[in-house]
């Protein structure tokens, strides 16, 4: 067992490097995520996983 | 009072391991990795988010391979603390099955479990078919629904309390000799 930290920019960047190959956006995929669209499992699984980053502000952005 | 997020995560970690050792030879490490307080993902081997995408699938050798692994388990889980921030829970997690059927070609799933603690208008976990059937188009072009593809239907397959384990898929594989 290992344990690492990973930053929200990361995830981000690897949500965006997926849709892009599967022809989205990140604001399609996050709108085919939210909307339970996503028929792609590889784009699914990632969401499913990693799809609530998407759902929050970034740190640096004031509330 | 149980140990803290963290170490709920770990021990959570440490389990997946002993399961995975038991039933490979060369098995991964899961990692735990944590994103902010008490939220983390648990997945095998490293993550990589610069060229791939999240946990690699898991190898599933068989005797007849012949360039790398053509069974390929996928596991990974994002937990949480419970509303009482007391016990870890899972919130989402993916497993599945999936091939490669030549060592250059890209892995397909099979089936892929997949379990959504706060799914609404579907059942928390659910199982999607890589497949298609003439009776399941029959199904829906008799009822004069328009037909989906196998892997768009959710098929239910336990609530919060009785979803499939990772256990249970690997206990599957090797009932069925695969």
């Amino acid at each position: 067992m290992t344990r690492s930290d990973v930053t929200r920019d990361e995830i981000v960047e690897m949500l965006d490097r997926a849709a892009r190959e599967h022809l989205l956006n990140l604001e399609e995929f996050t709108r085919q995520g939210r909307n339970n669209l996503l028929v792609d499992p590889e784009l699914r699984d990632l969401w499913l996983i990693w799809g609530d980053v998407l759902n929050e502000a970034p740190a640096s952005t004031p509330a | 009072m149980p140990p803290g997020f963290e170490e709920q995560a770990e021990r959570f970690a440490r389990e997946l391991d002993d399961l995975i050792a038991g039933c490979l030879a060369s098995p991964p490490e899961f990692n735990v990795v944590s994103l902010r307080a008490a939220d983390a993902r648990i997945g095998p081997g490293q993550l990589t988010t610069d060229g791939t995408h999240g946990f690699p699938l898991v190898d599933l050798p068989r005797a007849n391979d012949v360039d790398g692994a053509s069974l390929l388990l996928k596991v990974e889980f994002r937990v949480v603390l419970d509303q009482e921030q007391l016990h870890l829970t899972v919130v989402t997690s993916a497993f599945g099955l999936w091939v490669r059927s030549d060592a250059s070609g890209k892995p397909r799933p099979v089936f892929r479990i997949e379990y959504e603690r706060d799914a609404r208008g579907k059942a928390a976990a659910h199982v999607h078919f890589h497949a298609e059937s003439a009776d399941m188009a029959w199904v829906y072009g008799s009822a004069g629904q328009p037909l989906p593809t196998m892997k768009e239907i959710h098929f239910p397959v336990g609530g919060k309390r009785f979803q499939p384990t990772i256990e249970d898929v690997l206990l599957s594989l090797a009932r069925e000799k695969l």
